[in-house]
């Protein structure tokens, strides 16, 4: 963790080796210049450090060049990046803190030793204070190299460029001889590339992948912690500085948001200087990284797209975006959600993830965040008398009985799975869910009375069988897209294997409409009918026995086009 | 499939990504993971992105224009009526901007700034748009946009240089060897 004395640039009891990287420090903070910084060399001889590094580097197949005293050298170091904080002061500006830069240890990152033809000769990674080590023969040219990218036998994650190709961001150490001493100490530091004069970038932005790399290690190592046989997918992390706000091509930077892409299955951030960067908003990387971990360790039918947390919205947008918020404040261990953007970054907005001022209710991503971080934390607050910790949340989101729920995401399914991994807590949780106005019980909410302003809201699963016919509403009043009104959530209840037909016919409403469907089985995609006939779709697919999850919308209320949809009602029949 | 749902996928098809509010699509084969059989077809759905203020911009975000040229822009946004939106425009280096900078917006879903827009350097350069909203609540969101405008010279199919896909971006690293 990052320490006090790295603010006040302070020592360790290594007073030699903090000395010089506060000099480079100090010169990369006030330097711009754009020129590539050169290696100080202080003396190759000296060895004045002891090796505490916990991590065990793959052996070298160097051969000896020389014929020095030492059999091998132990050469060893420190990986250091600036680190900028999102603050917030006391008249509510939320910024990026230069003035305050603090020197941070580059924590299991992958560290690599190359030859004079940049072949690897050995790889390691640094441990919790940044520090790795390699043994290596005495006099030989080599070339510490650092890869943006965390690797264990659990996870891999990585740092690159989507302007560049896809390549992976290594900040790369001088080629120099190992020398003939026993030790040898290579110091590498991530410059942040800020003017102090001109309050601008002016300089390669190197310590940005490292920021990112070091956020989510903290969410890494809570996530191991709690379940030590969570093994994750490979994740790219795209980050550059022409990274823009702008909907568009991805590989040209236009990445419209920092976002995580299923379809991908990676994370993108911005880094447009002067409009957004996220590089040092730890909390939307981290936010980001939780919609990655529902994505693969759980389930997630969550449809995305923009919100904001004041308006009612699909209960699984809700769950997942309410569980990306918590997720952040409970990985970076305080409960602030910070977004700085603006010139020179210096604005932003932030929001407490205990104190839900944006409205409760299933469809409130507000509530759903104040509900789970309020689970996590030890805080003994008004109605909250619960402290869990992690793993039991991590434990119910990967339990068989929600992953193959036949019903979609929700704050629902969720709390009823975590009440029976900790019964002993049931009255607890319910107190929570009560407090945010989630009234609904089981897996499906049943007799919830929240209706988040929409008439036609509850229930908030209807259930159709062969012969009968329920009616469905779609609007857009509230929110284009991924709205609480646009989709109405149906159980099929599927009697016996065979070929059906699912139709929707417009009742009344808009016309002309476009009913359509998306269907989920326990928790997997079942399809989707999005024909073009006008106020009407008949899908004929074959069902198996049991339970399907359907949603019925209108096109028009999910083209991203508030100017087109409105409120529209169909008959729906199963036969 | 309707004509909106034919356009998401067109626009899926064409570049997988419609960032924040768009549909990116995802592969086709069929597979087993979490121990369950996945359809062939998986789901649409839009990217996570970030929570911010209620803003989408609904006018076109890319434009190319000549060194000098001046530009008329009609920057139209997309807002929620219930509570107060500010929207404040700068143009980077090498833009001249002329009109509205400025525009507070209450009980509105459409905010429309007419503006100019000046080329003074060949150069990619952007539009920035900070749009803070204030809900019934009190509890302010922002969220950053922006308009690119493209002024650089257009290059002759035989003026593009041919690239090596390099596998690393490399950094020099500040070093203390000792």
């Amino acid at each position: 963790m990052i320490k006090k004395y790295y603010l006040q640039y302070g020592f360790k009891p290594r007073g030699a080796f903090w000395s010089s990287i506060i000099l480079a420090g100090l010169t990369a903070c006030g330097g711009g210049g754009g020129s590539p910084a050169q290696p100080t060399i202080i003396a190759s001889s000296t060895a004045s450090l002891s090796s505490s590094s916990s991590n065990t580097s793959t052996s070298s197949n160097a051969s000896s060049v020389s014929s020095t005293a030492v059999a091998n050298v132990s050469l060893q170091g420190m990986v250091t990046y600036d680190l900028v904080k999102p603050t917030a002061n006391n008249n509510g500006q939320i910024y990026l803190d230069y003035a305050n830069a603090q020197i941070t240890p580059a924590r299991g990152v992958t560290v690599e030793l190359l030859d004079s033809l940049n072949n690897t000769i050995a790889s390691t990674s640094t441990d919790n204070n940044g520090e790795y080590d390699f043994t290596v023969a005495p006099n030989r040219a080599v070339k510490v190299r650092v890869k943006a990218q965390l690797d264990a036998s659990n996870y891999s994650i990585a740092v690159k460029d989507n302007t560049q190709n896809n390549a992976l961001y290594v900040l790369d150490g001088s080629l120099a001889g190992s020398g003939s001493a026993a030790e040898q100490t290579r110091n590498l530091h991530a410059n942040l590339g800020w003017n102090i004069v001109s309050q601008a970038y002016s300089s390669e932005r190197q310590s940005a992948p490292f920021a990112i790399l070091d956020a989510l290690y903290d969410s890494l190592t809570m996530v191991i912690a709690a379940d030590a046989t969570a093994n994750l997918p490979p994740l790219d992390v795209f980050w550059s500085v022409n990274n823009v706000a702008l909907n568009g091509s991805f590989s040209e930077g236009n990445i419209g948001s920092s976002l995580y892409s299923t379809g991908a299955s990676a994370i993108y951030i911005l880094g447009h200087a002067n409009n957004d960067t996220d590089e040092f908003d730890n909390t939307v990387v981290q936010h980001e990284f939780g919609h990655y971990l529902e994505d693969k360790l759980s389930r997630s039918e969550s449809i995305g797209g923009v919100h904001y947390l004041g308006a009612p919205v699909d209960m699984r947008v809700a769950f997942g975006e309410g569980f990306g918020n918590a997720f952040a404040a409970m990985s970076s261990g305080e409960p602030l959600y910070l977004d700085t953007s603006g010139a020179g970054q210096q604005s932003g907005f932030g929001f407490n993830i205990e104190t839900n001022r944006f409205g409760g209710g299933y469809y409130s991503e507000g509530a759903i965040h104040s509900v789970l971080y309020d689970l996590f934390d030890d805080g003994s607050e008004s109605g909250d008398n619960i402290n869990l910790g992690f793993a039991p949340i991590l434990a119910a989101l990967r339990h068989d009985d929600y992953i193959t729920f036949d019903g979609y995401t929700s704050i629902y399914a969720f709390a009823n799975v975590l009440k029976s991994i900790v019964p002993e807590s049931e009255s607890q949780i319910n107190e929570l869910l009560m407090d945010q106005n989630i009234v609904g019980t089981g897996m499906y909410g049943e007799g919830e009375t929240a209706t988040g302003t929409v008439s036609f809201s509850l229930p908030i699963y209807q259930r159709l069988a062969p012969g009968e016919t329920i009616e469905a509403c779609s609007n857009n009043n509230l929110q284009e897209y991924n709205g609480l009104e646009v989709r109405r959530y149906v159980l099929l209840e599927v009697p016996s294997t065979g070929t059906y037909t699912i139709r929707a016919q417009r009742k009344n409403g808009i016309q002309p409409s476009d009913p359509d469907f998306q269907m989920h089985r326990e928790g997997t995609w079942a399809g989707a009918s999005e024909g073009s006939a006008v106020d009407v779709e008949n899908w004929t697919k074959r069902l198996e026995q049991g339970v399907y999850a359907l949603n019925v919308y209108d096109a028009f209320n999910t083209d991203e086009d508030d100017s087109t949809g409105g409120l529209v009602c169909f008959n729906v029949t199963l036969n | 499939m309707s004509k909106i749902t034919t356009r998401f996928y067109f626009k899926l098809q064409a570049a997988c990504f419609f960032a924040a509010s768009i549909m990116c699509t995802q592969g086709y084969a069929a597979e087993v993971t979490k121990g369950h059989k996945v359809a062939a077809q998986e789901q649409a759905k839009a990217a996570y992105a970030k929570p911010g203020a209620p803003v989408r911009l609904m006018s076109p975000a890319e434009f190319s224009l000549e060194k000098g040229d001046a530009l008329p822009l009609e920057v139209e946004l997309s807002t929620q009526p219930l509570g107060e939106t500010v929207v404040q425009l700068s143009a980077q280096n090498g833009l001249a901007l002329a009109g509205q900078t400025v525009y507070a917006s209450q009980g509105q879903s459409r905010i429309v700034m007419p503006l100019t827009i000046t080329a003074e350097a060949a150069a990619l350069a952007y539009v920035h748009i900070w749009v803070e909203h204030t809900g019934v609540s009190g509890q302010k969101t922002t969220r950053a946009l922006a308009i690119a405008l493209d002024s650089r010279p257009k290059l002759l199919p035989l003026q593009y240089k041919a690239k090596v896909a390099k596998p690393y971006v490399e950094m020099q690293a500040t070093e203390v060897i000792r």
